[in-house]
């Protein structure tokens, strides 16, 4: 905490956040820049290069240096959980589906982008561990959307396609690693520093990709659109926030999450991490990954789906600037 | 008798004045009434936060008056041996000492006053006390213990360390005895340690050359007086050669610019300290008294060390710690 | 000097990690047997704005000594310029027709692996006088460089290089003194965060991308070609910076005696030593994204690059060898 007021401009957490996500909104307008200098022809290049490559490095590195806790991964998966339901129960009953649409709408309602963006603002805004609890984030998001998402709009589940993603067996590499006790050879630990050292960096790489690419078609979208999209895209962006306080209120009723200090501050700091990344989770732009699904590999879906993704991200910067003060204010320092 | 109380309105006056100059007269200003104790302070590194605490509740105490007088040791031992070799300490009531070092030596001089201890990191392992609960001795105190393992994953969160270096005063117990702590969790975290020994202010350039050609990714600082006497000059040479320094002690970070600490509130352990010393003050043997810890550890960050040093930390560390621009 | 020597090592360390990056990307190559990954996508997004990220980021915080850079980075222009007609003579030998396949012989690879080992050796001093190398290096590369493989002649076109520009609104921000309104102030960090995250992605891409390439079998037939043109670099290199010491020397450009004050002459003998290092770096994967964005033998390029990587695993632990021999001792 530092003297300075809270939301003054010369406070230490404010110009955090500021240089956390300003620099976030930019790479993603670099990403629309690089979709429209490409004719976005080439968005399988940018999601093969870090579904296969980059994005596997991320969570390798990432995983294998945090050691595991499943309680933790336990409070991301039920919160998740409770929220996506919630969220799906809110898009049905509020949202009527235009004939013929079969649920995408409620799809880019549900869901957020918990890869694209999630990850990167977790990691520069709350370190190598928030970069962990948004993997688990991710992992859940994804495990849902291949299930109820998928059972929303085709009928039936569709949990082969989760398991062919690529980056689940890095991370269960990552836990193994984690895990296992350290070699007794120093020279084999130099070798395996080393090694691990480049997948790092290569990890790093993704963070700045996940950005563009989740920029790269939102240029093809028409601002015309827009009005298709503003319940849907304001759905998402304000009732995921507030269904996320909700969630930790009552962890924190339950005793989940305590709010007890306790001897050891950095207990209680993991545990306002946890807090901060769901409701930074819950509060993010539609995914991509709904239109993906109806795209079939194509780049957008129809106008409607499009929009609400498009109003999420423009009613985005500004609401999830504001929970990040919020998390702030009530979170950290509350 | 009868006359005198013979009613009449100036004769009343004048017994509710009597009585009330007699009633003044029985409370008198606090202190007066309270028993005199003489304390004597042992200091090795002059006074600190831990001192202030500790004076401030043992003189706002509404049953003693205590008198102190303090022997600055001045970061010497020959001067701290000399200070205990010419201490009379019949003539206190209580000792207060300060370390691990300045303990154990006032432990082997003075078997009948009680001694009470004040930052001593480990006091068990230093054969200081048996227990937490009782010292079986006439020691008590208050212990500024902080697990290693937990001052290592503060700065693990922001940095990859893989060789640590750990500067320490190989004369005092305490610092051998986190040393051994460190090396509990290496396996654990997976890095390397390089001991930095120091001895005295001439050993000091030659450890500071060792640190820096050794391309350490951090180094560490244990709860010691000696090193803490003299952190400004360590510290500046190892923000100047971009190496970053973790530190239990905050005011290396508050004063002297070592990037992070995690420690207790040194105010606050001077308090816990001074309780101990009141109960013992009010009669009750030291090894009845269980020796105290601060309920809660507490974040410090030099921002300005951290911009030098080109580290990033995440908001969180920043909003719940205190950050010294 | 054994077998494995202490150089040698060093050498290793701070090139395994960029080997096994590109040993990702040859796996990727692997598995895409349809070839459907776009480089051309890749080598656009780092050419117009990973690449000029990562040089400003570079180059904005350090600090720039206007006369050191004059000798440092006179001494890197002097041996591209050497270097070129070299290049030129052996293509022409070689019987390639595209200039791209100089660009690996001309240019060092000066970021990834010099300045690690820079760091290591020779402290903070020989990091800053190596990134003025750098510098030098960087700055022909994309303008010389780039005028090499596009083949365009027109001097509008060097105007249009992105890198250029990071490089000069680098060096601006080391030299000047930052005196402005907090708010101003403020805005500038921000925007080098954004420059950093962006500068994350352009070396693991590029070196994934040239994994990517290598990938594809290497046809023995240019081996030769190839080889020469890797010896021409880590061999005959260092060899010139050796001999541009000397002549720094005798005309009293960096004095060969020793100074009343120890430091000053350390100064110069590490100077000498990051000349001759980086003159020993094998070929930049710069050159091979150029050589992709341009359409001019980027097989060749990554061919070269990366047997060129290779074989600093045995050259630069030799030429430390010597710089210790000869400089040092």
């Amino acid at each position: 905490m530092t003297e300075t007021g809270l939301f003054s401009i010369s406070s230490t957490e404010t110009l955090m956040i500021l240089r956390g996500f300003i620099p976030t909104v930019m790479v993603v307008a670099i990403g629309v820049l690089v979709g429209k200098l490409d004719d976005s022809r080439h968005q399988s290049t940018l999601t093969k290069l870090i579904d296969y490559v980059f994005l596997p490095c991320l969570v390798f590195t990432a995983i294998h240096r945090h050691p595991f806790d499943l309680n933790e991964v336990l409070q991301i998966a039920v919160a998740v959980t409770v929220m996506v339901c919630l969220s799906t129960v809110a898009a049905l009953c509020l949202m009527r589906d235009r004939p013929g649409a079969a649920g995408w709408n409620h799809l880019a309602i549900i869901f957020m982008s918990s890869g694209n963006l999630l990850l990167p603002l977790a990691y520069v805004l709350f370190g190598s561990e928030g970069l962990v609890k948004g993997i688990y984030f991710h992992l859940c998001v994804l495990l849902l959307f291949h299930t109820l998402g998928a059972y929303l709009v085709k009928g039936k589940s569709d949990l082969r396609s989760f398991f062919r993603i690529p980056f689940l067996y890095p991370m269960a590499l990552g836990i193994a690693a984690a895990s296992l006790p350290l070699p007794g050879s120093e020279n084999l630990v130099e070798l395996a520093w080393l090694t691990e050292k480049g997948i790092h960096i290569a990890g790093l790489g993704a963070l700045p990709l996940l950005l563009i690419n989740f920029g790269y078609p939102l240029g093809l979208i028409e601002l015309s659109a827009l009005r298709q999209g503003l319940a849907g895209g304001a759905l998402r962006i304000v009732g995921g926030p507030l269904l996320a306080f909700a969630v930790i209120w009552l962890y924190r009723q339950v005793g989940w999450l305590s709010m007890e200090r306790g001897y050891d501050i950095l207990v209680f700091v993991d545990r306002r991490t946890t807090e901060a990344l769901l409701i930074l989770g819950a509060s993010l732009p539609s995914s991509h990954h709904a239109l993906r699904m109806e795209a079939g590999g194509g780049l957008v879906a129809s106008q409607a789906e499009s929009a609400t993704l498009l109003v999420s991200v423009l009613g985005g910067m500004f609401t999830v600037i504001t929970v990040l003060f919020l998390v702030d204010a009530y979170v950290f320092q509350g | 008798m009868a006359n005198f109380f013979r009613p009449g309105r100036g004769r009343l006056i004048l017994v509710l004045l009597l009585a009330a100059l007699a009633t003044l007269a029985a409370a008198r200003a606090p202190g007066d009434a309270r028993k005199v104790r003489k304390v004597a302070i042992i200091l090795f590194r002059g006074e600190t936060p831990s001192e202030r605490g500790f004076l401030d509740t043992i003189h706002a105490s509404g049953d003693f008056l205590v008198r102190c007088r303090a022997f600055n040791a001045g970061q010497s031992t020959d001067r701290l041996r000399e200070i205990l070799a010419n201490l009379d300490a019949s003539k206190y009531d209580l000792i207060y000492t300060f370390g691990t070092m300045a303990t154990q030596s006032a432990m082997d001089k003075i078997k009948d006053v009680p001694i009470v201890y004040n930052v001593v990191q480990r006091p068990i392992e230093a054969g200081i006390i048996r227990s937490w609960e009782s010292s079986a001795n006439n020691v008590t105190g208050a212990s500024n213990i902080v697990a290693m393992e937990s001052a290592f994953r503060t700065v693990a969160l922001v940095l990859s360390i893989r060789k640590l270096g750990f500067i320490y005063n190989d004369q005092d117990p305490a610092s051998k005895i986190q040393r051994g702590d460190i090396a509990k969790i290496q396996q654990k975290f997976g890095f390397r340690i390089l001991d930095i020994p120091v001895r005295d202010l001439e050993s000091i350039p030659e450890a500071m050359r060792q640190a820096v050609s050794a391309k350490l990714d951090a180094v560490f600082f244990p709860a010691d007086s000696f090193i803490m006497a003299n952190a400004g000059t360590i510290v500046a040479l190892l923000n100047k050669h971009r190496i970053p320094s973790i530190a239990i002690i905050p005011e290396m970070v508050t004063e002297n610019g070592a990037l992070i600490s995690l420690g207790p509130d040194y105010y606050e352990l001077g308090q816990l300290a001074a309780q101990n010393a009141l109960e013992v003050l009010g009669g009750k043997q030291p090894a009845q008294v269980s020796s105290k810890t601060v309920r809660n550890l507490h974040l410090y960050i030099n921002l300005k060390t951290a911009d030098r040093l080109g580290i990033d930390f995440p908001l969180q560390l920043l909003s719940m710690s205190t950050v010294v621009r | 000097m054994s077998l494995i020597s202490p150089e040698m090592l060093l050498v290793t360390r701070a090139m395994l990690p960029s080997l096994t990056i590109a040993l990702l990307g040859v796996l990727l190559g692997k598995a895409d047997s349809r070839r459907e990954l776009n480089q051309k996508t890749i080598s656009n997004m780092v050419y117009y704005f990973f690449t000029p990220c990562l040089v400003f980021s570079s180059l904005h915080k350090r600090s720039f000594d206007f006369l050191e850079f004059t000798l440092i980075g006179g001494a890197a222009f002097l041996l591209i310029a050497v270097m070129t007609p070299i290049a030129f003579h052996f293509k022409r030998r070689a019987g390639v027709r595209q200039n791209g396949y100089c660009l690996p012989i001309i240019f060092m690879n000066t970021g990834n692996v010099s300045l690690p080992i820079a760091l290591l050796l020779f402290g903070n001093d020989g990091l800053a006088k190596a990134i003025m190398f750098h510098m030098m290096n960087i700055l022909i590369l994309y303008s010389f460089g780039v005028y090499l493989v596009s083949g365009k002649t027109d001097f509008r076109h060097f105007f249009r290089i992105p890198a250029l520009y990071a490089t000069l609104l680098g060096v601006l921000a080391a030299t000047t003194d930052h005196q402005a309104p907090e708010l101003v102030m403020q805005g500038y960090a921000i925007l080098c965060k954004g420059s950093d995250l962006l500068a994350y992605a352009a070396i693991p891409l590029l070196i994934v991308n040239l994994g990517y390439s290598m990938s594809t079998t290497t046809r023995m037939s240019t081996f030769r070609d190839d080889a020469t043109g890797v010896f021409l670099r880590v061999v005959l290199g260092p060899a010139l910076a050796f001999g541009l010491v000397i002549l720094y020397r005798k005309l009293g450009w960096i004095p060969v005696g020793a100074d009343l004050d120890p430091l000053v002459t350390l100064g110069h003998r590490t100077t000498e030593a990051i000349i001759i290092l980086n003159a020993a770096m094998p070929g930049p994967v710069m050159a091979y994204l150029l050589n992709v964005k341009f359409d001019n033998c980027p097989e060749k390029a990554a061919s070269m690059v990366a047997l060129g990587t290779l074989a600093g695993l045995v050259t630069i632990p030799l030429t430390l060898h010597f710089i210790n021999l000869f400089i040092a001792g």
